[in-house]
């Protein structure tokens, strides 16, 4: 059985924060494969987690390391 | 100015750092009184364990460090207290919707981010990140700020909000989907890459 986008987006979630059944991950890499969207979400999914996890970004006017 | 360690750390060079911590806190406790609770217990405690500060990281980034703990702690309290009335609009992914043709495929297609990570260096990008995380549901958004901006695991984050494992994915998959869209209008879109 084919997933669709939305059910895809949905296991893109979920499987940053569980383990997916091995049916399901199977599922969700067959789709990435075939779809550029669902792609892009994940990619975007993942820059989301690397943004959040240095928010609140870099240290401006501080004594920490300085950005150019 | 920059803190060595084994130098003194001046209350007044903490005190600078309030308005930003206090931000982080209401971001995720959307409540003032807690957030400046969190806040005042952590410069309580970095006045104490001053002796703590390694002077590799920045004065801020450990601040950051202390607070995470209180607002976990308030988070915690306050879900102990009353438990979390996740209405049924947050616990449901109906309002995802919207974002889908009725056949499953998005009613907009994603945009094409190309390379964001040079945004990562550029104050701009965390305000919009920020008001986008803003613009969240209240539990939508603090279960996304202890998942992704704390990296707590999802077991202690529905413990702390008291709140069922499947309850807790639909919030982040809401926070994620909410956010993708936030920021490709707001920054992508903008031209700010
Ligand atoms: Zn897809």
């Amino acid at each position: 059985m084919m997933i669709n986008c939305k059910e895809a987006s949905r296991l893109l979630s979920e499987g940053l924060d569980r383990d997916l059944a091995p049916g399901m991950r199977a599922k969700l890499r067959f789709h990435l494969f075939l779809c550029t969207a669902c792609s892009r979400v994940k990619q975007q999914f993942d820059f989301l987690h690397r943004a959040a996890a240095q928010y609140p970004g870099p240290d401006g006017d501080d004594d920490g390391p300085h950005k150019p | 100015m920059a803190l060595n360690s084994g130098e003194i750390l001046d209350p007044r060079d903490l005190d600078r750092h309030r308005p930003q911590l206090l931000k982080y806190a209401m971001l995720q406790l959307r409540n003032h009184a807690q957030a400046e609770d969190a806040v005042q217990e952590t410069m309580v405690a970095a006045i104490k364990g001053a002796q703590g500060f390694a002077g590799g990281s920045s004065v801020r980034t450990w601040l950051i460090g202390i607070l995470k703990h209180k607002i976990i702690d308030s988070i915690r309290k306050s879900s102990r207290e009353q438990s979390l009335d996740l209405d049924r609009h947050e616990s449901s992914p109906d309002d995802m919707d919207v974002l889908f043709k009725p056949d499953g495929h998005y009613a907009d297609m994603p945009a094409d981010w190309g390379n964001p990570e040079e945004a990562l260096s550029r104050q701009r990008f965390f305000e919009v990140l920020e008001e986008c995380m803003e613009s969240l549901p209240k539990a939508t958004a603090q279960a996304f700020a202890m998942r992704e901006v704390m990296g707590l695991d999802t077991g202690e984050i529905c413990e702390n909000l008291s709140i069922s494992a499947s309850n807790c994915w639909v919030l982040l998959y809401r926070a994620r989907m909410r956010l993708r869209e936030c920021l490709e209008r707001n920054w992508i879109g903008a031209g700010g890459r």
